[in-house]
């Protein structure tokens, strides 16, 4: 067996022309797998990544009251004592960095010509730049700040609809804590352009004093929104907010603590139905590269069969010469996966480092409200690059061993005069 | 010394004018008690045409109406385009029936605040019988002309804090007791909606306003204008129209 393999390493460096394109054939298939399955897992995290920092949190505190009337976005339901509840979440779990309330009510704003629809949202504007990255996506103006009463900021489709820009003045209306409608002034502090399509269009962000006095309120509270530490990838992200949740659950009884499976179930659910597509792409990439590592190994064994017969003319029994072929495909075939995950871990570095932006490859297209914008960061997948190897040798097994076979059983002189 | 008298003498005219003219102006609760008296109703019945102006925009909507207080009412559009969608609103919920998706929709809270079917008016303004005696404290401000008929000019300051409007200026015709002109303003004092009485006539011994035009304020050319055409007040009405499966029949 050691003189086979040693012939058999003999032969692959011989033919190195072949090899080399054998390799390569399998180096860009099982990179390309290793890529594309990074890239996959990152859209999936840009996405929920957008969904925490942008408008869910990592996890959401409210009564259940309020989840159960939460379409109608009422100004009831509260979470009872807030800055009690704040201390006890971050008291819960030490991967929570922050905790800020946010009152969600339905305004109509109107640019003195027309009146628009908003989502608005009064937030404390320190804290919740701790919990979201709304402050980092304003595009002009500033964010909010609580020594600057009377300002607000909209998002980059609504000003754009509106007319309106910063420094420009609004009127808000909104329904009161008294079930009438009040309305004032409000001055355009900042535009922020997000990942998600929806604060772009419709979303109005007030300071906390702004709103109390707009709707009657006195620090009312629709939800706590917790953020916590990144975690290194989708599923952890997923397993860290679940724990946190259960945790903020326990220390807030009464209180309903979702986390962001919850919060992003509909999301998770298409993620699911998805996945069978991704797993589909993936399935066509390495039959691509199957195609090309069986063709190129085909071809090696086919070109050789003169050899073989050479080689049993030498007194090699059919059963070497097929161990010997099956040999050389492996070992080509391992030096092509080990190429294969080089290359696609070169690839998940570029990708996990510097990322790709998503505007810049898909433009201005609708995803369908998904917040899928901003730069996509792929993931290390290790399995992954665990199956792309396994499957090189495999398929190079497979490849080299059909013809092999064939050719073990041909006649010396056949295998001769093979053209 | 013959100045101080002429003063003197000319201060007790001036106080004697003031004095006939306070006799002359009705007392506030009096007078919101007469309005109410015309335009509060326990059941009401209409058929109505809504004039919808945005821009240079018309847009018109015709419906059946029928309400009893302030919280049951049923409304049916009779426009081809909205034909067969009704709504129904019961206390703080509204429910709308769409007999092309033969879906009904809820809608509550603050929606009800929005114009209905895209128009000036809310779901409130539309469809709730105010008496404005039990809500507001009044105050007679001043008379003036307008539109050729005296009007005592009334302000309104909400005494609940759930009155729909903070503030209200009603110009309120001195002999018929009708709400020729309001100016509606919100707690923060801007003004929100203007109203204006185009037809006053008598319908069941009261004088009604059957055609106004009401803008929102917070919108550039915009207005509403509701004609009844037909109008009942206080007719007996059936409670099974108040239903849900009256809504989905």
């Amino acid at each position: 067996m050691g003189a086979l393999w040693k012939i058999a390493a003999r032969n692959v460096l011989r033919h190195k022309r072949r090899t080399v394109i054998t390799g390569v054939v399998m180096s860009v298939g099982i990179g390309l797998f290793i890529m594309m399955d990074s890239v996959l897992v990152g859209m999936d995290r840009i996405t929920l990544d957008n969904m925490i920092d942008y408008t869910e949190s990592v996890a959401k505190v409210r009564t259940p009251e309020y989840v159960s009337n939460q379409l109608g976005t009422p100004l009831d339901y509260g979470v009872p004592d807030p800055e009690a509840a704040m201390r006890a979440i971050m008291a819960a779990d030490r991967r929570i960095t922050a905790v800020a309330p946010r009152a969600r009510f339905v305004a109509n704003v109107s640019n003195y010509e027309d009146s628009l629809p908003v989502v608005a949202t009064a937030v404390d504007p320190e804290l919740d730049a701790r919990v979201f990255k709304l402050p980092e996506a304003v595009v002009s103006g500033s964010w909010l700040s609580a020594a600057e009463p009377g300002d607000v900021v909209i998002g980059s489709g609504l000003a754009e609809e509106l007319g309106v820009e910063v420094g420009d003045y609004l009127v808000v209306s909104a329904s009161t804590v008294y079930e009438n409608v009040n309305a004032d002034e409000y001055r355009v502090g900042g535009v922020v352009f997000t990942p998600m399509p929806y604060i772009n269009d419709s979303g109005l962000f007030m300071a906390y004093g702004d709103a109390d006095e707009l709707l009657g309120t006195d620090g009312f509270a629709s939800e706590l929104v917790v953020a916590a530490a990144r975690a290194p990838s989708l599923d952890a992200t997923l397993a860290d907010a679940d724990g946190i949740a259960a945790r903020a659950g326990a220390a807030l009884p009464g209180l309903r603590v979702d986390s962001i499976t919850e919060l992003a179930k509909d999301y998770l659910a298409m993620r699911a139905m998805k996945s069978k597509f991704s797993y589909m792409i993936i399935l066509v990439v390495l039959l691509i590269a199957a195609v090309g590592i069986v063709n190129t190994i085909l071809m090696s064994v086919y070109a050789r069969i003169r050899e073989i017969g050479v080689l049993r003319a030498y007194g090699m029994s059919p059963k070497d010469i097929r161990r010997l072929f099956t040999l050389e495909g492996l070992l080509v075939g391992a030096v092509g996966s080990l190429g294969g995950v080089l290359l696609g871990a070169l690839m998940d570095w570029y990708f996990v480092e510097v990322g790709m932006s998503i505007g810049a490859v898909i433009g201005s297209i609708d995803m369908g409200g998904l917040p899928l914008t901003g730069t996509l960061y792929g993931e290390w997948n290790p399995a992954t690059m665990v199956v792309g190897f396994a499957f090189g040798l495999v398929v190079a097994f497979v490849a080299a061993r059909i013809p092999a076979k064939r050719a073990a059983r041909l006649e010396v002189t056949d295998a001769l005069r093979f053209v | 010394m013959r100045l101080s008298i002429k003063a003197i003498c000319a201060s007790l005219a001036l106080s004697a004018l003031g004095a006939a003219a306070s006799a002359q102006a009705p007392d506030a609760a009096e007078l919101l008690a007469r309005i109410d008296g015309n335009q509060a109703f326990e059941s009401i019945a209409y058929v109505a045409r809504m004039e919808i102006r945005v821009g240079g925009q018309l847009r018109v909507k015709s419906m059946r109406a029928w309400a009893m207080g302030a919280d049951k009412a049923f409304v049916e559009f009779t426009n081809p385009e909205d034909a067969g969608t009704r709504m129904l609103k019961l206390g703080k919920d509204l429910w709308m029936y769409f007999p092309a998706e033969q879906d009904t929709v809820r809608i509550s809270g603050h929606l009800l605040k929005e114009g209905m079917m895209g128009s000036d008016f809310s779901y409130e303004d539309a469809l709730e019988s105010d008496e404005l005696s039990s809500i507001y404290s009044a105050a007679v401000t001043g008379e003036e002309e307008l539109g050729g008929r005296r009007v005592y000019v009334v302000e309104l300051k909400a005494r609940a804090q759930s009155a729909k409007y903070e503030r209200r200026v009603l110009k309120v015709d001195a002999e018929r007791y009708v709400v020729l002109a309001e100016d509606m303003y919100a707690r923060s004092g801007r003004l929100l909606k203007t109203m204006e009485a185009v037809k006053v006539e008598r319908v069941s011994g009261r004088w009604y306003a059957t055609e106004l035009v009401l803008r929102d304020r917070l919108r550039k050319d915009s207005s509403t204008t509701m004609v009844m055409e037909s109008l009942e007040l206080d007719p007996a009405l059936d409670q099974g129209m108040f239903t849900r499966a009256a809504l989905e029949r």
